[in-house]
């Protein structure tokens, strides 16, 4: 799997390590969908048939791709938002909280400004979004700065605090009156991100996805702050010993992670729900950790692994309605791409020779 | 010698073990054959005590649990045999490094060991255990049993060895009966160039070595580094640094003798900004950083040679070129407005590569796919290309090849004559005397000695401050 690094000369050409990295990409995948295979045909099915099925109603036309991206667009943001977090070597896992009052922030603003016009009004709540993101991150990052708290229990347990006070605040001071469940106003009209291609929910928000993960790459791989957050990442006390502060590294990396999480729900609002409601999400905050996990904290791999879980989620509720191959299928080949994915991340590590 | 131990499997060829083909399939079925290995970092487990070690995976069992007294009984056998003391309650994090050593010996002897390993026992060491370690070695020879000694040190291995075989590159070069043996034909034989010969610190007695730096301290200037009162509590409340004061002024190189421990990783970081000191003063080319950042300090012109390579002095697994760059992306013409430029980048990074002769790889090859000589380079590649106003080189010759020695020698030397200052920090008296123009013992956190070069001479005399018997 690794290219071995016992060798005198490791490979070289730049053709062979894309090939690598390709394999290292795609290998998860083809084995979990092997893996799947032997269970659909232990449980007497034809797993042939269900793939192309699966594929037919993910990939198979434009109105399943469209459905496909729009199932795959906040699982793009999140896991990009994790990513940029995980890189730099601090374990967010309070997207779910920052993709949560990012969601009601920009709500708030949609359905509190409705007279601004359009495109204003859509940016302005898009960046409040993640404004709020970000300040959902930055009380975790402040805390492992100054005292060296642990940001993993910290950013799961805010999770909580937030969608409890989103949850609240759509419960009491912003409870839409005459509606049954716990959901906030709908936002004006004008503030709902246009469908890229009715009647799917393939929205603006898509592009939005896009440009995040190339602004994402390009951030990583040409800038200096970039490389100061790897090198953290990557060996901290060497980059503590070269000049490059920590303490900074671990702010940026938490803030912009929580920028792109609070956005995710930003657009999830203006795009798809067109105002909060209570416990919406199903989770697109952790099926991010997954993307990430999945994509190698690369802009390219948390697309394309965001892209998979799409498919899987969109392909996987119409393959249902029309054949006996039940939901948890799915949920089956998602958790074993996620097994044979961190497979390939704990590879080996050879000595020198 | 991973192969023997099992830990590499050989391409071709066959091992006999007493007259007996084998071909060990990993350590477990080595240890099975008798042969053992005690490797560079140690495999014990630090949580447990000397004595659960010293059992592990083959533990005397009573019912289910730990027979505790045939454990200890069989533990201080096998201890006298060597005439070793143990604190086997002991918790193995507690243990100094001497210690540790020992236990892995035995541990091996315990499970039946005839052939025993040693690779580079002594870079860890402090001089005086050096001697525990060699007289340990000389009752295992005793018992019959066999020891192969790996070492850089060619003194040691004079002292200590019956037939030496000396390697180069994967092979064989010669061997030769150790009690004949003329040290600067076997340096010869390591680097294979006549020329680096003499360059083997270990084979040269020290008042010869007084060679260009004779001009002891070009004093005048201003100071580069100085260090006033300086104190730092250690981790448990004692004290680390108790109290330094030192001053190099340019065109120096100011040795700090010491077995380590002694305050000497304190010292370190409290120069280069990883610390802050509980009172002091420090002071960079004029400028006070006493409280500033590592990156001001750089900025002043400090660079940092760490003694922990592959931990801090490399991005490991990163690119060669991400460790190549890491004090310089931040300036043009490696980055304009925040953004790498690439084309830049790797004429810089060839040109350091060329300079400081990292070889075995490319620039995007990862840091772990170098030899740890090549490591070294392009550690001193990156902090030395600048020009530095003060060097705080920390054992900066561990673990390296005699070659390496020489050109990190030579570079150090280069510092200096450029009027630079040089903080050297050594276990390696013979090192410490060759380069510095003036030398201090540091032990237990104080200056003990403070030394010039016409005291250098007095070997017997730095001996006792280093181990404490005497203060200046």
């Amino acid at each position: 799997m690794d290219a071995p690094t016992t060798l005198a000369s490791p490979p070289e050409s730049r053709g062979l390590r894309w090939a690598i990295d390709a394999v290292r990409v795609f290998a998860p995948f083809a084995a979990a969908l092997l893996v799947g295979a032997i269970i659909l045909w232990a449980t007497g099915r034809n797993a042939i048939e269900t793939y192309r099925l699966l594929a037919h109603y993910s990939l198979g036309d434009w109105s399943a791709i469209t459905n496909t991206l729009a199932d795959a667009t906040p699982l793009m943001l999140t896991g990009l938002a994790t990513a940029f977090a995980f890189r730099a070597g601090v374990f967010n896992v309070g997207v779910e909280g920052s993709l949560y009052l990012g969601a009601f922030a920009a709500a708030w603003v949609g359905f509190t400004f409705v007279h601004v016009t359009s495109i204003p009004l859509i940016a302005a709540a898009l960046a409040l979004a993640a404004v709020a993101g970000a300040l959902v991150a930055l009380i975790p990052a402040l805390l492992k700065v100054l005292w060296s708290v642990d940001e993993v229990v910290t950013t799961l347990m805010f999770n909580f605090v937030v969608i409890g006070v989103t949850s609240y605040l759509v419960n009491g001071p912003y409870l839409s009156i005459g509606t049954a469940n716990s959901m906030s106003p709908l936002v004006a009209n004008q503030a709902e991100l246009p469908s890229l291609s009715p009647p799917s929910q393939m929205t603006a928000g898509i592009l939005i996805a896009a440009g995040t993960a190339l602004a994402f790459w390009f951030v990583y791989a040409r800038t200096t702050i970039g490389y100061e957050l790897r090198t953290v990442g990557a060996n901290r006390r060497f980059a503590t010993a070269s000049g490059i502060s920590f303490g900074r590294a671990i702010l940026v990396a938490m803030v912009v992670s929580g920028l792109i999480g609070g956005l995710a729900g930003g657009i999830q609002i203006l795009g798809v729900n067109h105002r909060f409601i209570d416990h919406f999400s199903p989770g697109y905050g952790f099926t991010g950790i997954a993307v990430a996990l999945l994509g190698r904290n690369t802009a390219l791999g948390c697309v394309l692994a965001a892209i998979f879980f799409g498919a899987l989620a969109n392909g996987g509720s119409t393959v249902q309605l029309f054949t006996n191959i039940p939901l948890e299928l799915i949920s089956v080949l998602q958790g074993t791409v996620m097994i044979f994915a961190v497979i390939q991340l704990g590879r080996a590590r050879g000595g020198r020779g | 010698m991973a192969v023997v131990f099992g830990l590499v499997s050989p391409d071709e060829g066959t091992i006999e073990l007493a007259g007996e083909a084998i071909q060990p399939n990993g350590p477990h079925d080595a240890l099975a054959r008798g042969v053992g290995m005690v490797q560079q970092r140690f495999q014990l487990l630090e949580g447990l005590t000397a004595l659960e070690n010293l059992v592990l995976g083959r533990e005397p069992a009573r019912g289910p649990l730990l027979d505790q007294q045939a454990a200890l009984r069989r533990a201080e056998e096998l201890a006298s045999s060597l005439r070793i003391r143990m604190p086997w309650q002991r918790p193995v994090r507690l243990l100094s490094v001497g210690q540790r050593q020992r236990l892995e010996i035995l541990r091996l002897l315990y499970r039946d060991a005839s052939l025993l390993i040693l690779d580079e026992p002594t870079t860890v060491l402090a001089p005086h255990e050096v001697e525990d370690l060699f007289t340990v070695l000389r009752r295992l020879r005793e018992q019959g049993r066999t020891v192969i000694f790996i070492s850089h040190k060619l003194r040691e291995v004079q002292a200590i060895a019956d037939r030496v075989t000396v390697m180069r590159s994967g092979r064989i070069v010669e061997t030769l009966d150790a009690r004949a043996l003329d040290i600067g034909r076997v340096a010869e034989l390591m680097v294979g160039d006549p020329r680096f010969a003499s360059l083997a610190i270990d084979a040269r007695p020290a008042d010869e070595a007084a060679v260009g730096g004779a001009e002891s301290g070009r004093a005048g200037g201003e100071s580069l580094l100085r260090l006033e009162d300086v104190r730092v509590r250690g981790l448990v409340g004692d004290v680390a640094l108790a109290g330094i004061e030192l001053e190099i002024a340019p065109g120096e190189i100011f040795g700090v003798a010491g077995v380590e421990g002694n305050g000497q990783r304190e010292l370190v970081e409290t120069i280069v900004g990883l610390r802050r000191p509980d009172s002091g003063r420090v002071t960079i080319a004029g400028c006070n950083v006493t409280r500033a950042s590592v990156r001001a300090r750089r900025a002043a012109g400090l660079a940092f040679i760490s003694e922990d390579r592959d931990g801090e002095g490399v991005n490991l697994d990163g690119s060669i070129r991400d460790s190549l760059i890491a004090l310089r992306f931040r300036r043009s013409p490696l980055s304009r407005f925040s953004v790498l430029r690439f084309a830049q980048i790797r004429r810089f990074v060839r040109s350091l590569m060329e300079r400081f002769g990292v070889r075995g790889a490319g620039e995007s090859a990862t840091v772990r796919s170098l030899s740890g000589g090549n490591v070294q380079r392009t550690v001193l590649a990156r902090e030395l290309e600048g020009a530095p106003r003060v060097v705080v080189a920390a054992h900066p010759t561990r673990g390296v090849d005699v070659r390496g020695i020489a050109f990190v020698h030579e570079q150090l030397r280069a510092i200096r004559d450029g009027d630079g200052a040089v903080l050297l920090i050594s276990e390696e008296l013979d090192e410490l005397l060759a380069l510095s123009d003036r030398l201090v013992v540091l032990y237990e956190g104080r200056i003990v000695g403070a030394l010039s070069r016409a005291d250098f001479g007095d070997r017997a005399r730095i001996g006792r401050l280093i181990a404490g018997a005497e203060t200046a």
